[in-house]
């Protein structure tokens, strides 16, 4: 299972690497920020928030808490700074006309800071259990949402361009690329549920069911679908065109 | 002028065209849209002269209108001198993905 978490791993930070250069490379040229902020966001999840995560849990099993401390800070801090420019790629693509849209991103970025801050301060890498002291809970939440938000928004949205898809005003392919960031994203909302979950049992003496090896495989679900919304094979776009003209027959 | 006005202008042309009330050609429009993945807030012309032709006829039919095609044909080829509703959003949700993939 260490194998398989380690692989997973290394194909969710090698998919997330080319991303963000790809993404910001891209944004560099167009100049326009929903590109820039899903590249951040592949950067600081990807390379930093989740790595380091990991590597935090490999330093305390070799007994070196100092620098499993200081990676976990890193980790902390990078899956905040992923979540909130997650947050804000939902504001430009899908919530750009929302009244109060700038209040609600200030609101959430100073729950993301107070959470994440809390939890720097009053929490530390634990072996075999995620988070569960108090801002934990707080931290998970207001994280989790973002990616929920974003899942949500991504399947309404390529739902609404199935039906265009129909009276042949939206491309297949785009809504089913839509749809496969919606799914990206719910993967990863289901392990901070699953994280959330885990943290309930132990707080009420129920067994741990949390096993680092979930969270690896949720990271590579995520990183296929993304690979094949952004990168996807010409057999699997032709797939994708046949099996929309069968249905719309 | 602006998508909404594409639907303002479209169901107050339906409501004089048709033996609808003001209220039931705007919900049958809403309707419409609605099943064909479309908003009312951002709908463009060209998106809705496809409505009127392929989706409008069957849902004044089936609300007793008599010579739908024809009454959606006469509100095509007005909405087309309108001139209203022509700009496409360049930074819709399906124009960024489609950029994020390269095409």
């Amino acid at each position: 299972m260490e194998i398989f978490a380690l692989i997973a791993v290394t194909i969710y930070c090698c998919v997330s690497l080319f991303m963000a250069i790809r993404l910001i490379r891209m944004a560099r040229r167009t100049r326009e920020i929903p590109e820039l902020m899903i590249g951040l966001a592949f950067l600081t999840g990807g390379m930093f928030g989740y790595p380091f995560s990991v590597a935090s849990s490999v330093l305390l099993g070799a007994s070196k808490p100092v620098a499993a401390n200081v990676t976990w800070v890193v980790a902390q801090a990078g899956m905040a700074l992923a979540a909130f420019f997650v947050l804000l790629s939902w504001r430009h693509i899908f919530a750009r006309e929302i009244p109060g849209g700038r209040a609600l991103i200030s609101g959430w970025a100073v729950l993301l800071v107070a959470s994440t801050v809390g939890v720097i301060m009053t929490s530390g890498p634990v072996p075999g259990t995620p988070v569960i002291q108090g801002f934990g809970w707080f931290m998970l939440i207001t994280q989790g949402g973002c990616y929920a938000l974003i899942g949500w928004s991504s399947y309404s949205h390529a739902r609404m361009l199935r039906k265009r898809c129909v009276l042949g005003l939206a491309d297949p392919v785009i809504a089913n690329r839509i749809w496969l960031w919606g799914l990206s994203n719910s993967i990863i909302t289901f392990s901070y549920l699953y994280t959330m979950i885990a943290t309930i049992m132990v707080r009420f003496g129920l067994p741990s069911i949390f096993d680092p090896s979930v969270i690896a495989g949720c990271g590579l679900a995520a990183a296929c679908c993304i690979t094949l919304a952004f990168l996807p094979p010409r057999a699997y776009v032709e797939r994708v065109r046949a099996k929309f003209a069968v249905e719309a027959a | 002028m602006s998508s909404p006005d594409v639907f303002e202008w479209t169901s107050q042309a339906l409501d004089e065209a048709t033996s609808l009330e003001r209220v039931e050609a705007r919900g049958t429009l809403r309707l419409s849209l609605k099943s064909s993945g479309l908003e009312a807030k951002k709908v463009n012309a060209a998106q809705m002269k496809t409505l009127l032709i392929r989706v409008l006829p069957g849902e004044l039919e089936a609300r007793g209108i008599s010579e739908a095609d024809g009454v959606c044909d006469r509100l095509v080829r007005q909405l087309a001198s309108q001139r209203i509703g022509q700009a496409v959003d360049a930074d819709s949700p399906e124009n960024l993905f489609a950029r994020l993939a390269g095409e």
